[in-house]
């Protein structure tokens, strides 16, 4: 297999060229505008791009399907309801609303029964509003964010054991997450409890009440902080139609966002390390040695 | 005094038409009735666990109505309508009183009552609301339509669906 001898340079070849010599006037040459240049885009400094190879930390990004998770987690893990119906109890499903005909019909259809109909009782909760929090802090400029918060890891691979280390005294490196300032919004969610019976709805809405104002969420992962202030009781009972008992409250989280954009992650560094220090003695010694001949 | 209608007219019309109804075409039903001394309601109106009388074989014609999928947003939610045509002589001698309410189960499909109607009378009069002396032989209630609609079976306690 012949080995290619010609191929155009890379940007870093390129712009290797053009570093030699420094140049006070000219400025640091690793500061490399985006090519072309448009205004409001932040520089490209290549200092700060940091490989993320083998890298099991997940990039600091916090989206609203997060949020969302964390509230099917915490109706479907931490709550847990259930009614007892038929002399057994059953566990309430927890569907997000308006879901595609697949999903809700053939994928979930333990909650219909052989005709497709649905049977209660199944908590439904759907995302209805954002509303941006300005009285907390703020990222100031989302083209190049400065607000940026810094979280130490307690363990980095970088300063795993090796006798070179071991000998040499190495002091351990301190490995940082840098994530921007998040924008802080207030999130509403629709939820929608249907029971066949106001007996059994009466005990869900304790649960649900009870754990209103608490954290909610996976605690491995985020949580935030929720408020439920009402709930509607709809119970009809129309001709032609199945008697209904609903119970609709607004759920309301704060939470907070860092979007997985190009803009967060270009401007701020993810990932910095410390200083490390390694020191070597000079040894010196009088002994004549005599090596083997 | 009537023409029409006559007892002995009444007995033709009951005659055919149980033929037609029960030996001819021979659609079946079970019938349910929640059983009022058995089952407990709580302060809302309502019973988890209800207590029935039956199922009551009847002969019947039944108007079965499509099947239709409602998107809401739980998913989409079928709805089927359908009406349950009994003659009243078979109503009486299974001792069935039809009212809303009631469950009828038909191809393993559980139907509530609705609407409960008996207004088919023939030659227009019903012998037991007779108001001059001779009526008392002419006309008959002749059947018994009830409107329903489907129905979840976990909702009735009668069957379990939901594991």
């Amino acid at each position: 297999m012949s080995i290619q001898s010609t191929r155009p340079q890379n940007r870093r070849e390129f712009m290797d060229k053009l570093v030699v010599p420094y140049d006070a006037h000219y400025g640091n040459p690793n500061d490399v505008f985006p090519e072309p240049f448009k205004a409001g885009q932040p520089e490209q400094n290549r200092a700060l791009e940091i490989s993320l190879k083998n890298d099991i930390d997940k990039d600091f990004s916090i989206g609203i399907k997060d949020i969302n998770e964390a509230v099917q987690y915490y109706f479907s893990d931490v709550l847990k309801l259930s009614v007892v119906q038929n002399n057994t109890r059953v566990p309430i499903p927890i569907i997000y609303g308006n879901e595609e005909n697949w999903k809700g019909v053939q994928a979930d259809g333990y909650y219909r029964d052989n005709n497709s109909k649905l049977m209660a009782p199944l908590l439904m909760f759907k995302r209805t509003n954002i509303t941006q929090n300005r009285g907390l802090a703020n990222k100031l400029d989302g083209n190049n964010p400065r607000n940026v918060q810094v979280f130490e890891k307690t363990f980095s691979r970088r300063n795993i054991y090796s006798n070179f280390n071991a000998i040499n005294s190495r002091l351990p490196e301190k490995e940082y997450v840098v994530a921007v300032t998040p924008d802080y919004v207030t999130v509403e969610y629709s939820c929608i409890i249907w029971t066949h019976f106001i007996e059994q709805m009466d005990k869900l809405i304790e649960s649900v009440n009870y754990a209103s104002r608490t954290y909610w969420g996976d605690p491995s992962k985020f949580q935030f902080y929720s408020s439920i202030d009402s709930f509607q009781d709809v119970t009809t009972f129309n001709t032609g139609e199945d008697r209904l008992v609903r119970s609709n409250f607004t759920l309301t989280l704060n939470g907070y966002l860092i979007p997985d954009s190009i803009n967060k992650s270009v401007s701020a560094a993810n990932r910095v390390y410390g200083i490390s220090n390694l020191v070597f003695g000079l040894e010196t010694s009088t002994e004549k040695i005599n090596y083997p001949k | 005094m009537a023409i029409f209608g006559s007892s002995r007219d009444i007995t033709t019309f009951r005659s055919i038409s149980k033929e037609l109804v029960n030996d001819v075409i021979s659609q079946q039903c079970g019938y349910y009735k929640v059983s009022l001394s058995d089952t407990v309601p709580n302060i809302y109106g309502e019973s988890p666990k209800k207590f029935y009388i039956g199922p009551v074989l009847l002969n019947c014609l039944i108007e079965r109505g499509d099947f239709s999928f409602d998107q809401g947003d739980f998913g989409p939610d079928v709805k089927r309508p359908a009406t349950f045509r009994f003659l009243k002589e078979d109503i009486m001698t299974a001792n069935v009183h039809p009212e809303p309410g009631d469950i009828i189960m038909y191809n393993e499909v559980y139907y509530h009552a609705d609407n409960v109607n008996e207004n088919q009378l023939i030659v227009g009069k019903d012998s037991d609301y007779s108001y001059s002396t001779g009526l008392e032989n002419f006309g008959a209630s002749y059947s018994v339509v009830i409107v329903c609609h489907y129905i979840s079976p976990d909702a009735l306690g009668i069957t379990q669906q939901r594991l």
